[in-house]
């Protein structure tokens, strides 16, 4: 399997450190972005992909940590993610957003590094509920505001 | 005097909010609107907008408290100002918000000086307020949730759908 691993803009060392030791990951061809200096010894190790959402579709699988941005990117892709929430920020606001993903089935939740090697191995063929949203729908209405305030 | 809208955002997730919405803005308005954006220094511009006015980051999260105070009060004092040169060169209408932690100081200006405020609560919010969305709300004159499981939360507010 070909696997990307980000982490977005902050770094999530303990995640990085639990994707150099595992098991389930040496046997698959694995791309990591990294944050702010991290550094990988075992994979592939970039700070910036100039086309993240070509190396989304190249991915079989995608280890995300539970930032906003690439979770909905993702789910709006239709990838296979196993979502991390990054626990070492202050703010918790990645708890939230993984246990929606995790409540809907849109993908596989790793809340304990240390079992990230068995839940990589079920997301492998885990069968995802497809995502629905419902669209945002208030510009119109923030538009003719903005006029009726000019 | 050129009127305009005032685009307040972060990194991450809320520019990447911030970035639909503004699309779907310029989509709705059927021709592009006149956008500026007020962003922490660091914040790429975005093709969106006019122009990026820049200020110090509002609240740093790995420092100890008393220092991140400081740094509130600096930024806030910022804000203000590049409000004021803000209102010489354009007629701001409106300021809006897809949350990072500046939209507080900036709302709080705003409601000073007589500029009318959006607030979007982030799409991550599913189960608890932000910490801007929770200051927000009492300044915001109008406030839109992403999420439906927030209604009980923000009663008030207004139900937008998600970005």
């Amino acid at each position: 399997m070909n696997i990307l691993v980000t982490v977005g803009t902050t770094r999530f060392d303990s995640l990085i450190t639990a994707v150099e030791t595992s098991q389930f990951l040496q046997s698959h061809e694995v791309t990591v972005q990294c944050a702010n200096g991290q550094k990988s010894k075992n994979f592939d190790c970039t700070e910036f992909i100039e086309d993240i959402d070509a190396a989304y579709q190249q991915a079989d699988l995608i280890v995300t940590h539970a930032g906003a941005g690439s979770v909905f990117r993702l789910l709006e892709a239709g990838q296979r993610i196993l979502v991390v929430p990054n626990l070492e920020r202050e703010d918790d606001h990645q708890k939230e957003l993984a246990q929606f993903v995790d409540d809907s089935q849109y993908g596989l939740v790793c809340y304990d590094l240390a079992r990230l090697d068995e839940t990589l191995h079920k997301a492998a063929t885990f069968s995802a509920e497809p995502y629905k949203k419902t669209e945002f729908h208030a510009a119109q209405e923030i538009v003719e505001w903005i006029k009726e305030l000019d | 005097m050129d009127s305009a809208v005032l685009v307040i955002y972060g990194v991450g997730g809320h520019k990447e909010e911030a970035e639909r919405l503004m699309d779907k803005l310029h989509q709705a308005n059927g021709k592009p609107l006149k956008l500026i954006a007020l962003c922490e220094e660091g914040v790429k511009p975005s093709a969106n907008v006019l122009e990026t006015w820049y200020v110090p980051e509002f609240r740093k999260k790995d420092v100890r408290p008393l220092l991140s105070l400081f740094d509130m009060l600096r930024c806030s004092v910022c804000v203000l100002r590049q409000l004021l040169k803000l209102r010489r060169q354009y007629r701001v209408s409106l300021a809006i918000s897809t949350g990072p932690g500046l939209a507080i100081p900036a709302f709080f200006w705003c409601k000073i000086i007589g500029i009318k405020t959006l607030f979007v609560e982030s799409w991550c919010r599913f189960y608890q307020r932000s910490f801007s969305g929770n200051v927000c709300r009492f300044m915001a004159d109008r406030f839109y949730y992403q999420n439906k499981s927030m209604q009980s939360l923000y009663p008030k507010g207004r139900w937008s759908g998600r970005l």
